[in-house]
C-alpha cells in the first residue's frame, strides 16, 4: 500500500491521481489515514475526477463528516490518526463500514420488495375478445369452451381432386 | 486486494440479476410462449384467454392459454414453424396436414413439474372450403394432471 509522507511540502500539494485516490479511499474507511491524507482526499473530492461513480461513498462520507463537524462545531477538522485512541479509530471505521452497508442493503431491500410484488400482478382470469379486456370469471370461461369447441370441430375432409393435387404434388386451378 | 467500495455495487448486480432471473422461471420455455400476451390476442379479429387456478380444478387442469385470430400468410408460417419446433419434444402427436402445411395437431408435451402438457394447433385457412368465419388460427396451451382422454371430452 502506498502511503503519503507527512510532512507538508509542495510536492504534496499535487493533486491526487485516481489511482492514488481508490488506495487513500479505502484506508480512509479503514480509518487508516493520517490527517494530511485526508485532507488530500478532500481536495480530490473537489476534482471532476472524484466523480467517478467508485467515488461515490467517499464524497457522501466526506460531506457527512464535514456536516457533522459543522453541527458539533467544536470538533476538529480532521482527527488525526495518532490524536485518536484506539476504541474511538475502531469505532469510526465501523461507522463507516456500517454507513456503507446500510445504505447497499437498503437499495437491495427496496428492490427484492419490488420483484416479490411483481408475479403477484399478475391475473389469474382474463380474456381479450376482440379487442376488449375483460376479467369476468363468467365471460373468460365461455370464451375458454368456445376455443375448445372451434379446435375440436369436425376437421374438413379432403376432397377428390385435392387428395389427388397433394398426391402428385399437382398445384389445384 | 479487496476492493471495499466496489463490493457492494457487485452485491447488488448479483442481486439484479437474480432478479431477473425469478420471472424467467416460470415460463414454459415453448417456442410459443412469446405468441401468448403478445399483440395478436388484442386485435379486433381476435381472442386470447388465460385461466388458472381454483376456476379449472373441475377440468383437472391449471392452466389455459388460448390464441385465436386471422393471420397473414406470413404471420401463420411463424406460428407454424412455432408449434412444429415445440411438436419435435412432444412424446405423443396427432396431426394433419394439408397442402404441405400443418392444419391440425395435437401434441402432449413432456411434463413439467410433474404436470402433463398439450399444446393444440389448428389452421382453419387450410381447410377445403374456410369461409370467413372459420379461417382463423387456433392455438391452445394447457397445463394439468387431465389425460388425453380426459381432456378430449372437455372438447365436447
Amino acid at each position: 500500500m502506498q502511503h503519503l509522507s507527512p510532512s507538508p511540502s509542495p510536492a504534496r500539494l499535487r493533486p491526487l491521481t485516481v489511482a492514488e485516490a481508490e488506495v487513500l479511499a479505502e484506508r480512509y474507511f479503514e480509518a487508516l489515514t493520517s490527517e494530511e491524507e485526508e485532507r488530500a482526499l478532500a481536495r480530490f473530492a473537489a476534482t471532476p475526477e472524484a466523480e467517478a461513480p467508485q467515488f461515490d461513498e467517499l464524497r457522501a462520507a466526506l460531506s457527512l463528516a464535514a456536516f457533522a463537524r459543522q453541527r458539533a462545531h467544536a470538533a476538529p477538522p480532521f482527527p488525526s490518526r495518532t490524536a485518536q485512541p484506539a476504541a474511538q479509530r475502531i469505532s469510526t471505521r465501523r461507522w463507516r463500514l456500517g454507513l456503507r452497508y446500510a445504505a447497499a442493503a437498503a437499495v437491495a431491500g427496496v428492490v427484492m420488495a419490488a420483484a416479490w410484488t411483481f408475479p403477484q400482478k399478475s391475473p389469474d382470469c382474463v380474456a381479450y375478445i376482440h379487442g376488449e379486456r375483460t376479467t369476468n370469471s363468467a365471460a373468460v370461461e365461455a370464451a375458454m369452451h368456445r376455443s375448445l369447441s372451434d379446435i375440436a370441430a369436425p376437421l374438413a375432409t379432403e376432397t377428390m381432386e385435392e387428395q389427388m393435387a397433394e398426391a402428385l404434388d399437382f398445384p389445384l386451378p | 486486494m479487496i476492493h471495499l467500495h466496489i463490493l457492494p455495487q457487485r452485491l447488488l448486480l448479483c442481486l439484479w440479476l437474480l432478479i431477473c432471473a425469478l420471472p424467467s422461471a416460470a415460463q414454459t420455455g415453448l417456442h410459443v410462449e412469446p405468441l401468448f400476451g403478445s399483440a395478436y390476442g388484442q386485435r379486433k379479429d381476435a381472442t386470447e384467454v388465460l385461466l388458472k387456478g381454483s376456476r379449472l380444478k373441475p377440468y383437472k387442469l391449471t392452466l389455459f392459454r388460448s390464441l385465436s385470430f386471422v393471420p397473414s400468410a406470413a404471420e401463420a408460417k411463424l406460428v407454424e414453424q412455432k408449434v412444429l419446433a415445440d411438436a419435435k419434444e412432444a412424446i405423443d402427436k396427432e396431426a394433419v396436414h394439408r397442402q404441405g402445411r400443418l392444419y391440425y395437431g395435437f401434441y402432449q408435451l413432456k411434463p413439467k413439474d410433474q404436470k402433463r402438457r398439450y399444446l393444440i394447433y389448428r389452421n382453419n385457412a387450410l381447410a377445403a372450403k374456410p369461409s370467413a368465419s372459420t379461417k382463423g388460427l387456433l392455438l391452445i396451451y394447457i397445463e394439468g394432471t387431465a389425460t388425453p382422454q380426459e381432456l378430449q371430452s372437455f372438447f365436447k
